[in-house]
């Protein structure tokens, strides 16, 4: 489904960020992708939506491929894909129903749908109670899931979060982790980077372990004891 | 589609204080524009009543014959930049010399005979009122018989000349550096407008919005911006005009087709502002996350 292809990526001061890694995600699963501060998360994340291209090796997400893609089919591959950050990237301008309805609107949705499609998201991420508010009114963990919202209400086949509990705290957190569980078990593939290995002991999931740039054993990383843990 | 006009309308509506000042920008600098093509109109007005003026007249022996004078008018006729003759006769130019001089018509009566030799007025294309042509023809009903002298002013035509050749030097110049002008101040300020909701870009072309969905609410609102700009200051130099000209009643206005001109101009001025901008926006945003050496710039199909 997902497919990295030994792809290696430097920055522009020739930075090594990526050195050759290969990949696979599954269908359906739940992947957490660790690694310190630095060593690559984000650079893999970002070359899932195509907003980063490797520079040696190719990326394949369904049928497309980092070397072929063709600028117009990005935002097709985009709408694919589900994409929450750290920082929830909302409009801060608009109510939270209009945030989550934006992502439907400006990929021509039909009007008739937008409605539905957009309260089901909300009462997914249970946040229904509060889309009149504006995200300045909204605690860290309420806005994220505004974003998740956002990110499934064009039904994704993989969604995909950066640090999603990065800036919420550890009751929001709990909630957060509760919401993407309940929306793997409904089909859709999750791909979450973190540096926060507590979450992992406590959940199921596939890890995918990050250093330097290279793909370690996730018991590397970390004094990590994931002994007793079922995948 | 509902979705692009809603979307034109929020941004018009949000921000009223930024949407004001937009608009206020352009509009100055589309009416520096208006106030150089109104300009421009009336000194093309001045200019063409000056050569309005211009006229030719042939002097005519004493002695011509009824004849020779017709002959005379059915030859000066064929030559190129004629449009037509008149002729005075002796009397017709006495009655009209009176009629000029009014109450001072007792100079008149020191001369016993009519001093007064006939003529023939002749009118001159308009675009053949320039030194050389006036030359040319003078030149050509010289020869003829019967002709006694020609007068067309040859040194006051010269002097009008050289002077609107240099206004029209100047005017041109200052029209290049007020396009010029007004094109960069419409642009950064509808610029402006477009970077303000940077974040609002990049979060539609991460969710997947095509270019052309992404662009056409910025668009439309340039257009609206470039639209409003140059109605108001068409408005504007309307008034003004209008209040000069009750001082100064030579003074005219653009004509329907200029001010038509002028508010299509401001409108894709806007058009083109919004659509440069938001395509740069884009992209910056896309360079900015890539930041790399790859220059890799995606193929694109149509
Ligand atoms: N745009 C960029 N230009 C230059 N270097 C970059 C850029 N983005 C990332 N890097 C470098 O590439 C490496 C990997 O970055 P990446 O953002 O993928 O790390 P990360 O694992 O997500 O880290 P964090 O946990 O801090 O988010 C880092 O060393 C970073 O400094
Ligand atoms: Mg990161």
């Amino acid at each position: 489904m997902i497919e990295f292809r030994n792809v290696s990526k430097y920055y522009k001061n020739n930075w090594l960020a990526l050195n050759k890694v290969n990949l696979f995600f599954e269908k359906g699963q739940f992947y957490y992708l660790i690694g310190k501060s630095g060593a690559g998360k984000s650079t893999i994340l970002k070359m899932i939506y195509m907003d980063i291209f490797p520079s040696e090796g190719e990326v394949i997400v369904g049928n497309y491929s980092s070397k072929t893609i063709k600028q117009n089919e990005i935002p097709l591959l985009r709408r694919k894909i589900g994409v929450i950050f750290q920082d929830f990237k909302l409009l801060k301008d608009r109510n939270v129903y209009d945030n989550v309805a934006f992502a439907l609107q400006v990929i021509g949705e039909r009007y008739q749908n937008i409605r539905k499609k957009t309260l089901e998201a909300l009462s997914l991420v249970r946040i229904s109670h509060k889309r009149n508010s504006f995200p300045y009114q909204l605690s860290g963990g309420e806005q994220q899931k505004v974003a998740i919202a956002r990110a499934l209400v064009k039904e994704p086949f993989i969604l995909v979060a950066d640090e999603p509990t990065g800036n919420v705290d550890p009751e929001g957190t709990k909630e957060i982790m509760e919401i993407l569980f309940d929306i793997n078990t409904k089909g859709t593939a999750i791909l979450m980077a973190t540096h926060d290995y507590s979450l992992i002991k406590t959940s199921i999931g596939k890890v995918v372990g990050l250093r330097e740039g290279k793909i370690v054993k996730p018991e590397d990383i970390f004094k990590l004891d994931l002994s007793g843990r079922k995948e | 589609m509902i979705y692009i006009f809603q979307e034109t309308f929020k941004g018009f509506f949000k921000n009223k204080s930024m949407n004001l000042i937009t608009i206020g920008t352009i509009t100055v600098a589309i009416f520096i524009f208006g106030l150089f093509m109104a300009g421009t109109t009336n000194l093309l007005n001045v200019i063409r009543i000056a050569e309005d003026r211009i006229e030719m007249v042939v002097y005519l022996k004493e002695d011509i014959s009824e004849e020779q004078i017709e002959d005379l008018q059915k030859n000066i006729s064929t030559i190129l930049g004629v449009q037509s003759t008149q002729f005075v006769s002796k009397e017709e130019a006495l009655q009209q010399f009176k009629n000029d001089l009014k109450e001072d018509a007792t100079l008149l009566q020191a001369f016993e005979t009519n001093p007064l030799p006939p003529s023939i007025k002749v009118n001159i294309s308009m675009s053949f009122k320039t030194p050389e042509y006036l030359k040319e023809i003078s030149d050509k009903i010289k020869i003829f018989e019967g002709v006694d002298d020609i007068d067309y002013g040859s040194e006051w035509i010269k002097e009008l000349d050289k002077l609107v050749k240099i206004l029209f030097f100047i005017d041109i110049f200052l029209g290049i550096i007020i396009i010029f002008a007004s094109i960069f101040i419409v642009f950064n300020t509808i610029r402006l407008t477009v970077y303000a909701r940077k974040e609002q870009i990049d979060i539609m072309d991460l969710v997947g919005a095509k270019e052309t969905y992404i662009e056409l609410p910025y668009i439309i609102e340039g257009m609206v911006y470039g639209f409003l700009g140059s109605l108001i200051s068409t408005l504007i130099l309307y008034l003004l005009v209008e209040t000069i000209s009750k001082k100064i009643p030579n003074i005219i206005f653009m004509n329907s087709n200029a001010v038509f001109f002028f508010i299509f101009f401001g409108t894709i001025l806007g058009f083109i502002g919004s659509f440069l901008s938001v395509k740069q926006c884009i992209n910056e945003i896309r360079e900015m996350k890539r930041d790399d050496n790859l220059k890799r710039t995606l193929k694109k199909s149509f």
